[in-house]
């Protein structure tokens, strides 16, 4: 589409933004090796210190067991609950579906801090207390929609010739989803699974309102230390962080592609 | 999303997983949705119209009071007008940054374009407070520009605290967004459109401005949308990269509820921030169906 | 592929059930010490604070009882939030107040009277420390003055700060930072201009004069939103001069940093805090326990050597090298000056928009 020279200067270009957009998240996974007591950057020196210290901190390692428990639940309850509404979407009109539709995509155009803060005052309001089960529920409100848009754009690519096929075998409704549907959706649920373990382990905004003393998720047990602390410390947790998405990248990447993921072809 | 179904409405009769009618299989979703999600959201709306004191809580009789607190009282106007600020200006940035990348992703090479997508896309995966994390340090007293000034002779000290700190970081954080919508629009162009325009004996900027740029501005527009909305209710960026003296909508949020409890007055900012953020959709509805890019959008 | 992700779900349900399986036994795990709660939510300071609570405090209150304590960090102002919010399903045990949300929470009736049986050491307390009824106890007082950077005073020739006024020296144009109006010290603060300019607590707007005459003349250059965020502007002598509580100021002096503290002539802020127990508190007997290990002569010499404050427990022996920066005895703290708080609290967030509108808006 476009001219050689024109490609350069647009590589270069590309190729300066890439470093700007990982910049971040590389200065803290260096920054977590510093060997210094204060914040600088470069750091001076390399220790493994602030691993060692972040081990020996009880909170942080409470919240980080917190996070992982409330991102495999909600992982798995969310991908269920898209999974049953992506079957019933899957159908052909009946009453009130463009309405449920709607329902079940608002979310996504809601920020996080809004419904932190009406689900906050929701449980105050009704003698509910803030602990592990509320979060979780918290969050997978928060990712339901996703669930429900990877099936539901994994259901669209099944021929329906394959389930007409199956039915015509004899196969009741229930036998041709288990067999041939769900199969089919395999890398719709694996793609719901690891995001939404990611989308919801990095949570901040909902889970800066829904969190307790007892149910703290890592991400802001990080912002409560930056916000009245200022050493390397929380750089060596921010690295779990980094590490965690690390993972998900290679899963994502090994099924179904980043790329694919987010909708590119 | 508007393509012709895949599968018509006939074939979908015979749809195998017509196991439980669909009202059975919704239940789970619309009771979560229910008593989580419209029944809090109720309450915001509701608690938005109380008054409130400090020494007796939330006081019961509807009233106005909050919204004409906000509307008549410049130093919260001018936070609002901050915040439609800041997010245009972040828009206007991701665009100017992210539509060069987007058009060398669509005419670059298959390995090229892997890596410009892990690059730009992955970072997406780590968690906010991370990545700006990451900028406060670089920009913080003792971070890597304070270092480098100093080893020139110049004492830069910190450089945060400033609105452009914040679009830097705000930036950094949503240009994903805005490449991934560019992109996906620029992928709908038939190459052999542009063929024919430089056949015709166009130049490419012509090309580019006469037929690529208006062919990828539902992209443009979308990215825009989900640029602006999501620095506008943006929390953690502006609160770490902005502190105190760059105030927000979503810092006054924060600090009504959770410092001075005043979770009336919150609330009528959180309505405040969706209506802002419903009104510029609104607003690009109108221009995409009105204006002189129509066939574009259809 | 499809053998991939086969094997990916079955690790994926493996791990779940692994900790699913934790995470109930981790809830399930019982008490220690028999008749008291396993554990103790502690609503506390950060920054320096948070260091000493955690690495003395705490290890030595989990050492001796075997109670886990669990430390909730924020400002006097967003911990009392907690407690306020959550009154209907209290979340935090102890909260570590100050003389103002002390006194607010009093009135709202959110704290529980002391169980004198369980707390043997408040018979060992100075009588001011004590609450009339017996809702909470203090546990330290400090003065509010001027922390400063010492290196920059004597590089310009300025001598230390000795009066309120000398906020205004034309010596100090854009040296001046204070911290915004959720932390304590800046409200005090404007309570303090206010009586120094002949006013009382029924009208802050003499303080607010001051205070903006300060912006305007170009002294005010910087309001820091955390205690973190004020102690680095200092430090790093982009401002000279702050007002805060002597604990923030002497604690960066003995690291070695160039910072001191000063008491104005015309009188310090008296400033307290209290231990106060929530009421209907999630573990109400291991809270109790806590807030006498709390003033205990041992931990009053801990927190009066590290807060740097005045110790109010009879039995605490300061050594004699911290007699001086520690105010002790009722006359020394007679010489402050003290705020109405039941008026502070009524009036707070009408000062707070004041305060937000004259002084922060305007940047």
């Amino acid at each position: 589409m476009i001219t050689t020279t024109v490609q350069r200067w647009l590589g270069a270009f590309a190729l300066l933004v890439c470093i700007f957009s990982v910049s971040p998240v590389l200065v803290i996974v260096l920054e977590s090796f510093t060997a210094t007591d204060y914040i600088t950057f470069p750091p001076q020196g390399y220790s493994f210190k602030w691993y060692l210290e972040f081990a020996k901190r009880s909170e942080f390692i409470d919240s980080a067991i917190v996070s992982l428990v409330v991102a495999l639940v909600s992982c798995l309850i969310s991908t269920l609950i898209g999974t049953l509404v992506a079957i019933a979407i899957d159908r052909k009109t009946f009453f009130g579906k463009s309405f449920i539709q709607a329902l079940f995509m608002s979310p996504l155009s809601l920020p996080g801090l809004i419904f932190g803060l009406a689900l906050l005052q929701f449980l105050a309001g009704n003698g509910l207390p803030r602990n592990i089960y509320t979060l979780t529920i918290a969050h997978i409100v928060l990712t339901t929609p996703f669930a429900i848009r990877f099936i539901s754009v994994s259901m669209l690519g099944i021929d329906p010739n394959v389930e007409k096929a199956a039915k015509s075998l004899g196969a009741n409704g229930l036998r041709t989803f288990w067999h041939v549907t769900l199969p089919l959706i395999r890398p719709g649920i694996a793609a719901s699974l690891v995001f939404i373990f990611i989308l919801s382990f990095d949570e901040v905004a909902a889970s800066l309102f829904i969190s307790s003393p007892n149910a703290m998720t890592l991400p802001v047990r990080i912002f409560v230390y930056i916000d009245q602390n200022y050493d390397p410390l929380v750089t060596s947790v921010s690295s779990l962080l980094v590490l965690a998405a690390a993972i998900a990248l290679s899963i994502i990447e090994k099924t179904v592609g980043m790329g694919r993921l987010f909708g590119l072809k | 999303m508007t393509q012709a179904p895949l599968i018509s409405n006939e074939d979908k009769k015979y749809r195998g997983a017509y196991f439980l009618n669909q009202y059975l299989l919704l239940l789970p979703g619309l009771v979560l949705f229910l008593l989580f999600f419209i029944f809090p959201m109720a309450v915001l709306f509701e608690n938005s119209f109380h008054d409130f004191s400090r020494m007796s809580g939330i006081i019961p009789g509807l009233t106005f009071k909050n919204y004409i607190k906000i509307l008549g009282d410049s130093y919260y106007l001018e936070i609002c007008l901050r915040t439609i600020k800041l997010a245009l200006m972040t828009s206007v940035t991701t665009l100017l940054i992210g539509y060069p990348v987007a058009l060398y992703l669509v005419s670059a090479s298959a390995r090229k374009r892997a890596w410009i997508i892990l690059f730009i896309l992955s970072p997406l995966l780590v968690s906010v407070i991370v990545r700006t994390f990451g900028w406060l340090i670089l920009l913080g007293s003792n971070g890597l520009l304070d270092n480098v000034g100093q080893a020139f002779g110049f004492q830069l000290g910190s450089m945060l605290h400033t609105q452009t700190v914040v679009i830097v970081g705000l930036a950094n954080v949503l240009l994903p967004f805005m490449v991934l919508s560019i992109t996906t629009s620029l992928q709908t162009i038939d190459p052999s459109v542009v063929k024919a325009a430089t056949s015709l004996g166009a130049n490419p900027w012509r090309v580019f401005t006469k037929v690529i740029f208006p062919l990828s501005l539902p992209g443009v527009f979308s990215g825009i949308l989900i640029v602006f909305s999501l620095a506008s209710s943006s929390f953690v960026t502006p609160a770490l990269l902005g502190g105190s003296n760059f105030k927000v909508l979503s810092s006054v949020i924060y600090e009504q509820a959770m410092v001075l409890q005043n979770w009336p007055f919150a609330a009528s900012f959180a309505v405040t921030l969706m209506v802002i953020v419903l009104g510029i959709l609104a607003l690009q509805r109108r221009a995409i169906e009105g204006g002189k890019y129509k066939v574009v959008f259809h | 592929m499809k053998n991939a992700l086969l094997k990916f779900h079955r690790h994926i349900a493996k791990t779940a059930l692994v900790l699913t399986a934790l995470f109930m036994g981790v809830t399930l795990v019982h008490a220690q010490l028999p008749g008291y709660e396993s554990e103790v939510v502690l609503a506390g300071y950060g920054g320096t604070y948070e260091q000493f609570t955690r690495n003395q405090i705490i290890t030595a209150f989990e050492k001796v009882t075997g109670i886990k304590v669990k430390l909730v960090v924020g400002t006097a102002l967003s911990n009392y939030s907690k407690v306020v919010s959550t009154k209907n399903n209290p979340e935090i045990d102890v909260y570590w107040s100050n003389e103002l949300t002390h006194a607010g929470g009093k009135q709202l009736g959110l704290y529980e009277k002391l169980d004198l049986k369980i707390i043997t050491n408040m018979a060992d307390m100075y009588q001011s420390a004590k609450d009339p009824d017996n809702i909470g106890v203090v546990s330290h007082v400090q003065a509010t003055g001027f922390q400063y950077n010492s290196a920059k005073f004597k590089e310009a020739g300025i001598a230390p700060p000795s009066s309120w006024n000398d906020l205004a020296d034309p010596r100090l144009k854009g040296k001046v930072a204070l911290y915004n109006f959720s932390v304590a010290f800046s409200q005090d603060l404007l309570v303090i201009l206010t009586k120094q300019a002949g006013g009382t607590e029924k009208d802050v707007r003499p303080g607010i004069e001051k205070l903006k005459a300060l912006k305007s003349s170009g002294n005010l250059a910087y309001f820091a939103s955390s205690p973190a965020e004020l102690d680095n502007m200092l430090v790093q002598g982009q401002a000279w001069i702050a007002v805060n509580g002597g604990p923030r100021a002497y604690i960066l002096k003995d690291r070695g940093a160039p910072i001191d503290f000063a008491v104005p002539k015309e009188g310090g802020g008296f400033f307290a805090n209290y231990f106060d127990v929530v009421k209907n508190a999630p573990h109400p007997k291991a809270a109790q326990l806590l807030v006498n290990f709390l003033i205990s002569p041992e931990v009053q010499l801990i927190i009066a050597k590290d807060v740097i404050a005045a110790p109010v427990n009879r039995k605490v022996v300061v050594p004699e090298s911290m007699r001086e920066k520690i105010l002790m005895g009722e006359e020394k703290i007679s010489k402050l000056i003290r705020i109405d708080r039941n008026e502070m609290n009524r009036q707070l967030d009408n000062w707070a928009d004041l305060w937000a509108r004259e002084l922060e808006g305007k940047r």
